[in-house]
C-alpha cells in the first residue's frame, strides 16, 4: 500500500448536524435588539480561504499590488445575489446603504465612498458617473468567477481614477465555465431570484455564453418597529425590485495565440418604494410619500490580445455603454442619461531578463446629462437644475502611459508608472504617476508599498443620491474643481505554515490618502441644506487594518480582522470626521466544512464602530453607536446540486426610526438619508444551485 | 462578547461530534470491488478532482488511489453502480480514462501541468 491513498467514505452525523443548525440559529434566541439610543449603520465583509483550488479568497502574494481575491467558493458562502452582498467576509471593504427608501447600497475601501475607487469588470474601468449610485445591483453575484481587491494606488494602465483602490471583476468564462447553471433563491420578505447560465463550446477555438438573473420582489415589508404608528413606521423597508438582466458573451482562442473575449449586457430595473401603501399612480402628488426609479443600460465591451512575437504583445479594450435611469423621491424628481465610449491600446515587451515595459494609449468619451427638479412643496424649497454647475457634463479625455517594471525574481518587484491626459471639460492636463514597490526578503514575508496620485470627475447628484431623500436644498458654491489627490501606503504580509498544509497569515497594512482638490459635500451647516464647493483646507484618510487567518484544525477557518479609520475633512473651516464611516470595525468570520464540502457553514460576525452623523432634522445627532451584524448559512452539496439555508442579521439589530418626519413627508423635517445600521431585520433565505459540466 | 465566546465553544463541541464518528461500517452484501486505470494521471495535482468525483459518485464505498501505477481501486455496491458508471463520471469531470476520453471543458479547470496528459497529448505530464 506504499504510495497510495486511501479514501473512506462517512457521513457525518445527524446529530453533528444537529448541533451546527443549533450553532446558526442561536443567536435568534437572544431577542431583537434595537437601536434606541439613537444611532449607529454599517456593514463589514470577510475573507476566508480552503485547501486547494477550493480557496474562497486568498492574497496574491506574487503580486506587485496588494491584493485580495474572492473566489465564486468564497461567494458561495453568502446570500450574494449582487455586488453589493459580496463584501460580506472581508475587512476591506465596508457596505452601507445610501438613504432608507431607494435600497442602493455603496461600498467604502479605505474610510473613502466606492467612487474614489475603480470598480471594473474584466479590467476595462465601468459603473462610473451616473451608473455609480445603484451599480452594485447590476453584478449578479451568481455570474461572478471572482472579485479582486487592491488598494492603494493602482496601475496607470486604466486610466488616472484609481485613488483609494481598484476593484475588479471577473464574470464567467464561456471557455470554461458549465454547460448549464440555475440558482434558485427565495427569502422571507418575499423576494425570488433566478440566475441561469449556459456556455456552449461552438468550435475548438470559438465558445459563447448565455446569462440571465431575475429578480422580484413578491411582498412589501414593513418590519421596523416603530411605537408611534401601529407598531411600524409606515414604509416599505426595501424597495419592490424588479430586475432582468442579460449577457451574452464569446471568446475566441486562435492557434496563433490571438485571444478574443466580448460581452454584451442589457439590464432593466425597476423600484418602487416609499408607503406601504404607494402606487405609481400617485407619483407627483403630495398625498403619500414614494420612490420610484427604472433604468435601463447597456453595455458592450470587447478585448483583445495578440502576441507580436515571443516577447512582446499588443493588447486593445474597447468599451461602450448607454445608461439612462428616471426616478422620484416623493417630490424630487431626477432624470439622467449617460453615454460612455472608452477605448485603449496596449503594448507589452520583455526587455533583457529583468525588464518588462508597457505602453499605451487611451481614449474615453463621456457625455452625462441631468434633470433634476422638485415640485414646489410645503415650505421647502424647490430643486431648481441651474443651481447645478452643470446640466450636462462632457468629458474627453485623450491619454498616453507607459509603465516600466523591473523584476528580480520572487525578491524584489517594482513598477514605475506614468501617465498624461487632457480632460477637455476641465481643460486640465493631468499627470499621473504611480509607484509600487514589493520586497521578499526572506520566504513567506513581504513588504510592499504604493504611491500615486489621482484624479476624479465629481458629481454632485449621483456622488450623493441619498440628498434626494431627504427635504435638503442643493447650494453650490463656486466652479466645480476636478478632484485630486495622492495615496500612498504599506503593507506586510506574512504566512506561517502549521503543518498538514494548514496556514496562518497577518496581514497588515497602512494607508493614507490627502486630497488635493475634492467636492465637498457640507451637511452640517443647515439641517435643510447641503453645500457643495471646493475643498478649502484638509483632506485626508488614514486607514489600519490588521487581518489574521487561519486553520487551527483541518477544514475549519477563522478569519479575524480589524480596522481603524481616521477620515476627516474640512467642511465650513472646521475639520471634522466626514460622516457615515465608522471609527473602527472588527470582522470574524468561521467556516467548518466536512469532507469534500459535503457540509459547509460559515458564520460571519461584523462589530461596526460610532460614525459621525451629520446636522440633520431628527433626533439623531453626533455619533451613532456600535452594533454587532451577524449572518450564517449552511450548504449542503450533492452531485450536481447545492442546497443552502442561511439567516442574514442574525441579531435583528435595525435602526431606530430612519426616516425622519415619516409622518409629515413634504415638510422641512423629512429626512430618509441618516441611515447608519441595517434596515432589515431578521432574515432567512432558502436556496437550490443546479449545475452540468 | 460572551455570546461570542458560547459560540465558538459550541462549533468546537460540533467540530468534536464530527471526528469522533470515525467508525467502520460493515461491508453492504452487494460490495464489490474494481481496479479503473487512468492512463490521465499526471500528478498528484489530479488527486482532488478524482477524490472529488468519487466522492459524490452515488454507490462508491471506498476507493484507493494507486498514483504510481495510475489506477484507482474503487469499492462500490454493485446494485447501484458498476465500474462503467464510474469510469464516466471521471471523464466528465477531466480525467481521462482507459475507455472515455476526458471532457474538454473540464479539462480546463484542472492544474496547468495535468492538462496535456488528460488531453491525452504526447508530451504528458508537464510539472
Amino acid at each position: 500500500m506504499k504510495n497510495t491513498i486511501v479514501q473512506n467514505l462517512r457521513t457525518p452525523s445527524f446529530l453533528s448536524m444537529g448541533v451546527a443548525v443549533f450553532l446558526l440559529l442561536l443567536p435568534l434566541t437572544a431577542g431583537a435588539q434595537n437601536d434606541t439610543t439613537g444611532l449607529g449603520k454599517v456593514r463589514m465583509l470577510p475573507q476566508v480561504r480552503v485547501r486547494s483550488h477550493h480557496e474562497r479568497s486568498f492574497q496574491k502574494l506574487s503580486s506587485v499590488e496588494q491584493n485580495e481575491v474572492i473566489t465564486a467558493d468564497g461567494l458561495k458562502g453568502l446570500a450574494c445575489c449582487n455586488l453589493g452582498e459580496s463584501f460580506e467576509n472581508s475587512a476591506s471593504v465596508d457596505v452601507g446603504y445610501s438613504d432608507a427608501v431607494s435600497g442602493s447600497k455603496q461600498i467604502q475601501l479605505l474610510g473613502l465612498t466606492g467612487i474614489y475607487s475603480q470598480m471594473m469588470l474584466e479590467n476595462i474601468p465601468f459603473l462610473r458617473g451616473i451608473s455609480a449610485p445603484y451599480g452594485l445591483g447590476y453584478v449578479p453575484g451568481q455570474w461572478l468567477e471572482s472579485i479582486s481587491v487592491s488598494k492603494g494606488a493602482g496601475t496607470v494602465k486604466n486610466g488616472y481614477e484609481s485613488i483609494t483602490g481598484t476593484i475588479n471583476l471577473e464574470y464567467e468564462k464561456p471557455h470554461r465555465g458549465n454547460r448549464l447553471t440555475l440558482n434558485l433563491y427565495g427569502n422571507s420578505d418575499g423576494k425570488g431570484e433566478l440566475t441561469a447560465k449556459t456556455n456552449f463550446q461552438l468550435t475548438d477555438k470559438l465558445s459563447t455564453g448565455f446569462y440571465l438573473f431575475g429578480t422580484h420582489n413578491f411582498l412589501r415589508a414593513d418590519h421596523l418597529p416603530h411605537e408611534s404608528h401601529g407598531g411600524h413606521d409606515g414604509y416599505m423597508d426595501f424597495p419592490l425590485q424588479t430586475q432582468l438582466n442579460l449577457v451574452n458573451r464569446w471568446y475566441y482562442e486562435g492557434d496563433n495565440g490571438f485571444r478574443s473575449i466580448s460581452l454584451i449586457n442589457y439590464i432593466h430595473e425597476d423600484r418602487l418604494g416609499g408607503n406601504m401603501e404607494f402606487t405609481k399612480q400617485m407619483r407627483g402628488n403630495d398625498s403619500l410619500y414614494g420612490f420610484g426609479g427604472n433604468t435601463g443600460r447597456l453595455h458592450f465591451f470587447t478585448k483583445n490580445g495578440l502576441p507580436l512575437s515571443e516577447k512582446m504583445s499588443l493588447g486593445t479594450q474597447l468599451a461602450a455603454s448607454y445608461t439612462r435611469q428616471e426616478s422620484f423621491y416623493g417630490l424630487n424628481e431626477y432624470a439622467s442619461h449617460e453615454t460612455d465610449l472608452y477605448a485603449n491600446v496596449l503594448l507589452d515587451a520583455e526587455v533583457g531578463i529583468f525588464s518588462n515595459v508597457t505602453g499605451g494609449a487611451s481614449m474615453r468619451y463621456s457625455d452625462i446629462a441631468e434633470d433634476l427638479f422638485s415640485l414646489p412643496y410645503l415650505g421647502a424649497q424647490p430643486f431648481r437644475n441651474d443651481t447645478l454647475a452643470w446640466g450636462t457634463l462632457t468629458e474627453v479625455i485623450p491619454g498616453l502611459f507607459g509603465e516600466y517594471t523591473f523584476k528580480l525574481g520572487t525578491l524584489f518587484t517594482t513598477t514605475v508608472g506614468l501617465r498624461y491626459d487632457y480632460n477637455s471639460a476641465f481643460r486640465r492636463h493631468l499627470l499621473t504617476p504611480r509607484l509600487h514597490l514589493r520586497w521578499e526578503p526572506v520566504e513567506t514575508f513581504i513588504i510592499r508599498a504604493s504611491a500615486g496620485r489621482g484624479f476624479r470627475a465629481a458629481n454632485i447628484v449621483a456622488d450623493n443620491i441619498g440628498i434626494l431623500a431627504s427635504s435638503r436644498t442643493i447650494e453650490v458654491q463656486g466652479d466645480i474643481d476636478i478632484e485630486e489627490s495622492w495615496n500612498g501606503g504599506i503593507n506586510f504580509n506574512k504566512t506561517f505554515s502549521l503543518g498538514d498544509e494548514r496556514k496562518l497569515r497577518i496581514t497588515a497594512d497602512y494607508y493614507h490618502t490627502e486630497f488635493v482638490s475634492q467636492l465637498v459635500a457640507d451637511y452640517d451647516q443647515d439641517p435643510n441644506q447641503v453645500w457643495f464647493y471646493n475643498l478649502q483646507g484638509r483632506s485626508f484618510s488614514d486607514v489600519v487594518q490588521i487581518d489574521f487567518n487561519m486553520e487551527p484544525v483541518r477544514n475549519f477557518e477563522i478569519t479575524l480582522a480589524g480596522k481603524l479609520n481616521n477620515v476627516k475633512s474640512t467642511y465650513h473651516g472646521v475639520l471634522m470626521d466626514k460622516p457615515f464611516t465608522s471609527k473602527w470595525r472588527a470582522l470574524l468570520v468561521l467556516t467548518y466544512h466536512t469532507a469534500f464540502e459535503r457540509w459547509r457553514f460559515d458564520l460571519t460576525t461584523q462589530l461596526n464602530g460610532p460614525q459621525r452623523l451629520p446636522l440633520n432634522v431628527s433626533q439623531h445627532n453626533g455619533y451613532s453607536s456600535p452594533y454587532v451584524y451577524m449572518l450564517g448559512q449552511v450548504t449542503r452539496k450533492f452531485k450536481h446540486t447545492e442546497v443552502y439555508l442561511g439567516v442574514e442579521n442574525i441579531t435583528n439589530y435595525t435602526q431606530h426610526h430612519p426616516i425622519a418626519g415619516y409622518d409629515q413627508p413634504f415638510t422641512p423635517h423629512f429626512d430618509a438619508s441618516v441611515v447608519y445600521a441595517p434596515l432589515m431585520g431578521r432574515l432567512f433565505y432558502l436556496g437550490l444551485r443546479y449545475n452540468m459540466r | 462578547m460572551k455570546k461570542l465566546a458560547f459560540l465558538i465553544l459550541l462549533l468546537a463541541a460540533f467540530l468534536g461530534g464530527v471526528n469522533a464518528q470515525g467508525k467502520q461500517k460493515e461491508l453492504p452484501p452487494d460490495a464489490k470491488s474494481a481496479q479503473i486505470s487512468i492512463p490521465g494521471y499526471c500528478c498528484k495535482g489530479l488527486n482532488a478532482t478524482i477524490e472529488n468525483t468519487l466522492a459524490y459518485e452515488r454507490g462508491v464505498i471506498s476507493w484507493t488511489l494507486d498514483p504510481e501505477h495510475k489506477n484507482v481501486s474503487v469499492l462500490y455496491r454493485s446494485k447501484k453502480t458498476n465500474p462503467d458508471k464510474i469510469e464516466k463520471a471521471l471523464s466528465e469531470n477531466g480525467v481521462r480514462t482507459e475507455h472515455y476520453a476526458a471532457n474538454p471543458r473540464a479539462i480546463k479547470d484542472l492544474p496547468k501541468c495535468c492538462q496535456p496528459a488528460a488531453r491525452g497529448e504526447e508530451k504528458g505530464c508537464t510539472h
